[in-house]
């Protein structure tokens, strides 16, 4: 079996509370259904959620499912989620069914901040 | 023939990632795109075509630094079987999606395997099942490190699991 876990702390993310969620290890059908239910706990309380995946090292298309489904929760309640620290083999598969297309994703914690949170200037 | 069990399946990648790297030469990018797809087609295989405690066929041929061709067949007793047209019907239209996303829980798969071989067919097999095959011819690498060289000494290689 696949080891797989799920590591939550909390972080602010342009001035707003956010869920850090750090994977470890690799994502596939035998243990995703374990991770969506901890990370569904966790999506209705938060509002950034940030994804580090940087010790992820394989994701197959039933975590992109979930991924997808968990993008779609926050969406449509007004929150986001980011992606951070994506592996070259992750990305690829990511890439390839055309996730990047719709969840944002960086290198860092901070290259994100910089990129999407607004830059407050004083009047 | 490996059992019909999610849980066997990281052995197989960990087994074609060395095998499509090392054994066939391909680098490591494509290596890894191999083990996905092989993994999805699995995963496909005990899924929807095989019921709990039946066994999956995998068949790999591989032509080192030409091209790796597998077979993976189940035996259609899963709860969702399909046939050979409706699997190539279904195949089709999510290679034909490229790479823009769904946000539907599955469907994926198919986009991976389409995308990352050069041909997939299916069959309806002897046993009545499916039988998927891929091919995928070998990649230039433009890896400087490239070590295959002491793994194998022949030029073919065969193995059936």
């Amino acid at each position: 079996m696949a080891l797989l876990t799920i590591k939550f702390s909390t972080a602010t993310f342009g001035g707003s509370p956010a869920t850090v969620a750090a994977l470890t290890g690799s994502a596939d059908a035998s243990n995703v259904a374990k991770i969506d239910k901890q990370v569904l706990e966790v999506l209705s309380e938060t509002e950034v959620l940030i994804l580090d995946v940087a010790e992820l090292t394989y994701a197959n298309s039933t975590f992109i499912g979930h991924l997808t489904d968990w993008y779609s929760r926050l969406v449509e309640a007004g929150h986001r989620i980011v992606l951070i620290g994506c592996q070259p083999q992750v990305f690829d598969t990511l890439n390839v069914v055309g996730l990047l297309n719709i969840v944002p994703h960086y290198t860092t914690l901070a290259e994100a901040e910089r990129a999407l949170v607004p830059i407050q200037t004083e009047a | 023939m490996i059992p019909t069990n999610v849980y066997f399946l990281s052995g197989i990648r960990n087994f074609v990632l060395d095998a499509a790297h090392n054994v066939a030469g391909f680098n490591k990018q494509w290596a890894h795109r191999l083990q996905s797809v092989v993994d999805e087609l699995a995963n496909n295989a005990i899924e929807h075509g095989s019921q709990h405690g039946d066994e999956i066929e995998l068949n790999f041929t591989i032509e080192r630094q030409k091209s790796i061709t597998l077979t993976i067949a189940d035996h259609g007793t899963g709860p969702h079987s399909h046939t050979a047209a409706e699997l190539t019907e279904l195949a089709e239209a999510a290679k034909a999606r490229n790479n823009q996303p769904t946000f539907d829980l599955r469907g994926r798969g198919f986009q991976i395997i389409g995308n990352w071989t050069d041909t997939l067919e299916f069959a309806d097999n002897e046993h009545g099942g499916i039988s998927a095959t891929i091919h995928k011819h070998y990649v230039e690498s433009s890896e400087s490190h490239q070590q295959v060289a002491d793994i194998v000494n022949k030029n073919s290689y065969a193995l059936n699991i």
